[in-house]
């Protein structure tokens, strides 16, 4: 990969990132509201004027929004990511918590979804028409159409009230505290997603390997006497790849903020609750700071993808 | 670069998205129509129709773990022999925000933190004003100085004695505009604190002030040490005299308190509280119900009433009150008769069923246990009426019905339904609500701004009549623009309620207030609601009217 490229990439990288910062910026001081009436509700028309003058300026939002904005970040670039005044604890310290989990979640996630999803889809696509292939594809639609929300109330519900199980209900443990009881943790909520995901895998992996197989060299493989189950996994899959691989790391950077429900439901401190809870609150340098760390996974994430594209199909070269 | 561009746009639009959904559905508890904490509230009468759990269900379950076994992650508590040990585990769905005492309205927020802080004065189940940090005090007989005798030998967690330097320190520290403390209008009237001894503080009055006795033993007025707040760490190392020290806390996930041994009510009967947050009702529910929680706080009545099994229900009316307020500086509300009207129109008892699955019980203003309204007063008896309501249109010339604008926030379920049971009552006099569903903040806004024809709305109670409705009903009240209503007999009423000590003429006087208050309509009482505990594996704890935790400090684990 040259070099060129590799500062191509890099320098769009950073533009995304700032433009990213810029609007989040932007959205969250269009919010209605404060962090002083978040704190206060109603309550705030009790307050003096120099009550909230001087709350504005504990608050941090008393300076011009512009400055506001570049001290943020320039305190980002020097590695401060910001403080939550209310509690004193620094941003970074939440963030260091909450990304942990979140990664461990998506990655399961990711990983139950490809499981389930590649095979289905390989399996559909090669029966594709057949009353087996429309089984999957009404299973695919369920894992697209069932709200997560909906999956894992009634997973919490039914194994808590007929089994007495909920792991979840003793506290977060992180992998290194406790290993069992945060794969018991894990389990749920990772097949919750992993679930839906399937269902998207499944009908990529379906149409890219329909698509694949209508290809002259299927015909020439089959035709040399290879297996029809080689061919399959082997030939077709393989080339059908790129697409999934592409869903794949889409759906990897939509999970990184995108777990909240299931992060509210299983208890599972994570990224997407600290961002929930910072807009709730209006704690504006938490927001700011997790969302550009999420953006700036989603970025690396996609930079991975295409490396990956790369090494699966040497036809792909980057100038 | 399409590839890319299009890349970008997806970013982009997931953060836009994300942060829409979340502003949309964001409602940490912080922006309830009144972050007060005297609102999430249990009647200590009531106690007894808290009912055990349903049913027995068959319990399939294998190993169904009992609570507060503490899962070896016991805090390292007092090595004397008598120490208290286990892990008592409270699960609520918000964590705490602010750890300053003083700026903490928050109900999560409060609950926690007046484990760790005492006040001068205390609150006894009934909400009856008791010693506290104060063991005596006494009013001059012109009501104008009241002297404060403070306990002797009582620590902060940290080391320090508490004397009346830090007394007056802490209540300097409210009283400084530059703090930003909401309780500070509620002590306002003292207009200097002096300190003849270490042992007694003696508070100079601008005026007469009998309920500035509830206010020094609300959570708010916490008695924080005069160093702390010289070396300002108030807001970041909480140090307080009370039964519980500040732990650790993993925010956003639980908070950690360990038993101060030597507090002086008393040791705690557990070793550690822990505060544990699982945002889901529901899941809280299932963790109750599995023993991993032993008191799991509830507040939507939809989740309570799915309680079950082991679980035992502790239901106590709230202080808080659900109402629908109205702009009587705006046509045709203006029209007291017009007001009467509609408070003829609508069915309470129907909205508390319809709308909140029957979880409450009609109100007037006042939800104070000591002083709680009747129905004196309130047009066609409280009853439903109809023609009654038609014919008082008719004498306002509004016969045939107008349109009302209508605010309804989303902090609470039952809101939008509580909404649309009313607006269908008052459809049927011909009066039209365009219902406007707002996202907390923006509610808060438009509330305080008294931007709305009619709001519905959940306000929290206080634990003093005149705490209550001061900033409303009277003409130069902080919150008189939104309540939109003032008269002489109210302005008068609450004068004399404020400088009235004995109770049972300050009863009366409250009684008459409320009927006046309740004659002219200026906003429709419909009723409170309850707030849950759930118990499992928990003993002896009493919950507050005002939804305090105080008790834990006598709670013990069972078995």
């Amino acid at each position: 990969m040259p070099w060129r490229y590799v500062l191509v990439r890099l320098i769009t990288s950073v533009l995304t990132l700032l433009g990213v910062a810029l609007m989040v910026f932007v959205v969250l001081r269009l919010l209605p509201g404060d962090e002083i009436t978040s704190t206060f509700g109603t309550e705030t028309g009790i307050l003096t004027d120099k009550q909230i003058e001087s709350l504005r300026s504990y608050y941090g939002v008393d300076q011009p929004a512009p400055q506001q904005f570049l001290s943020w970040l320039g305190n980002v670039v020097t590695g401060n990511l910001g403080l939550s005044v209310r509690s004193g604890t620094s941003v970074g310290s939440l963030i260091r918590d909450a990304l942990p989990v979140t990664v461990e979640l998506a990655l399961l996630s990711i990983l139950i979804g490809l499981v389930i999803g590649v095979p289905l889809g390989v399996l559909s696509g090669a029966r594709a028409g057949t009353r087996g292939d429309a089984t999957i594809q009404v299973f695919g639609l369920l894992g697209l159409g069932i709200p997560n929300f909906v999956i894992g109330t009634f997973a919490v519900t039914l194994f808590a009230s007929w089994f007495h199980y909920f792991p979840n209900a003793r506290g977060y443990a992180a992998p290194w505290e406790d290993p069992w009881l945060n794969v018991q943790q894990m389990m749920f909520p990772a097949i919750t997603l992993g679930l839906a995901l399937s269902g998207t895998i499944m009908r990529t992996t379906r149409s890219a390997f329909l698509e694949t197989s209508s290809q002259p060299f299927v015909r020439t493989a089959l035709g040399k006497g290879l297996s029809a189950r080689r061919v399959r996994y082997v030939h077709i899959l393989r080339n059908a790849f790129i697409p999934i691989l592409t869903i794949t790391g889409i759906q990897f950077g939509y999970l990184l903020g995108g777990t909240v429900i299931v992060e509210q439901i299983f208890a599972m401190p994570g990224l997407g609750r600290l961002v929930l809870d910072g807009i709730g609150k209006r704690e504006y340098a938490v927001v700011q700071s997790s969302i550009l760390v999420i953006a700036g996974l989603f970025v690396m994430v996609n930079m991975l993808v295409d490396v990956l594209y790369a090494r699966l199909d040497p036809r792909i070269r980057y100038q | 670069m399409s590839e890319k561009a299009r890349r970008l746009t997806r970013i982009v639009a997931l953060i836009a998205a994300l942060i829409l959904l979340a502003a949309a559905c964001g409602d940490d508890g912080g922006g309830e129509t009144s972050g007060d904490p005297g609102a999430g509230t249990e009647q200590p009468g009531d106690l007894s129709d808290g009912e055990t759990g349903g049913d027995g269900d068959g319990e399939t379950g294998g190993d169904g773990e009992t609570g507060g076994e503490g899962d070896g992650e016991d805090v390292a508590i007092d090595d004397r022999a008598d120490a208290p040990t286990g892990t008592l585990v409270v699960g609520r769905a918000a964590d705490l925000d602010v750890l300053d005492p003083h700026l903490a309205t928050a109900f999560q927020s409060v609950q926690a933190l007046e484990l760790v802080y005492d006040t001068l004065l205390s609150l006894g189940p009934d909400l009856a004003v008791g010693a506290g940090l104060a063991e005596s005090w006494e009013f001059s007989p012109d009501g104008l100085t009241l002297t404060m005798h403070l306990r002797e030998g009582v620590l902060f967690h940290g080391g320090d004695t508490f004397d009346s330097e830090d007394a007056a320190a802490s209540l300097n520290r409210i009283l400084d505009e530059e703090t930003g403390a909401v309780t500070r209008a509620n002590i306002a009237s003292i207009a200097s604190v002096d300190m003849p001894d270490a042992s007694t503080v003696v508070l100079n009055l601008s005026q007469a002030d009998a309920p500035i006795l509830a206010s020094l033993a609300d959570p708010n007025a916490a008695m924080l040490s005069a160093d702390a707040i010289a070396a300002g760490t108030v807001a970041s190392e909480p140090d307080g005299t009370g039964p519980f020290v500040w732990g650790n806390w993993q925010q956003g996930e639980s908070l950690t308190l360990t038993a101060n041994v030597d507090h002086w009510r008393g040791s705690p009967q557990v070793g550690a509280v822990e505060i544990r947050v699982l945002p889901d009702e529901a899941s809280l529910l299932a963790a109750a119900d599995v023993g991993e929680i032993n008191l799991a706080i509830i507040t939507d009545p939809l989740v309570a009433v799915q309680a079950g099994g082991d679980i035992e229900v502790l239901r106590t009316p709230a202080l808080a009150y659900h109402a629908l307020m109205m702009n009587s500086n705006r046509e045709p509300l203006a029209d007291q008769s017009v007001r009467q009207a509609i408070s003829c129109a609508i069915d309470r008892q129907e909205i508390v069923d319809s709308g909140a699955l029957g979880e409450g019980s009609i109100t007037g203003p006042i939800t104070i246990p000591a002083y709680r309204s009747s129905s004196d007063g309130l047009p066609c008896g409280g009853q439903q009426d109809a023609a009654e309501a038609q014919r008082l249109l008719d004498e306002a010339g509004q016969g045939d019905g107008f349109e009302l604008n209508v605010i309804v926030p989303t902090f609470f379920a039952s809101a939008v339904n509580e909404a649309q049971v009313i607006q269908a009552q008052l459809g049927e006099v011909g009066i039209m609500l365009d219902l406007e569903v707002l996202e907390t903040d923006v509610y808060v806004e438009r509330w305080l701004a008294a931007d709305f024809d009619a709001a519905v709305a959940l306000n929290s109670g206080k634990i003093d009549p005149h705490q209550m409705y001061v900033r409303y009903w009277t003409s130069d009240g902080n919150l008189n623009d939104v309540a939109a209503y003032s008269s002489d007999t109210l302005d008068e009423l609450m004068a004399a309620g404020r400088v009235e000590t004995d109770p049972a003429a300050r009863a009366r006087i409250y009684a008459d207030f409320s009927a006046a208050l309740q004659e002219a309509s200026p906003w429709i009482w419909i009723y409170n609601g309850y707030e849950y505990r759930m118990l499992n594996g928990i003993e002896n704890f009493t919950p507050m009217p005002t939804g305090s935790l105080q008790y834990l400090r006598e709670a013990a684990l069972v078995g």
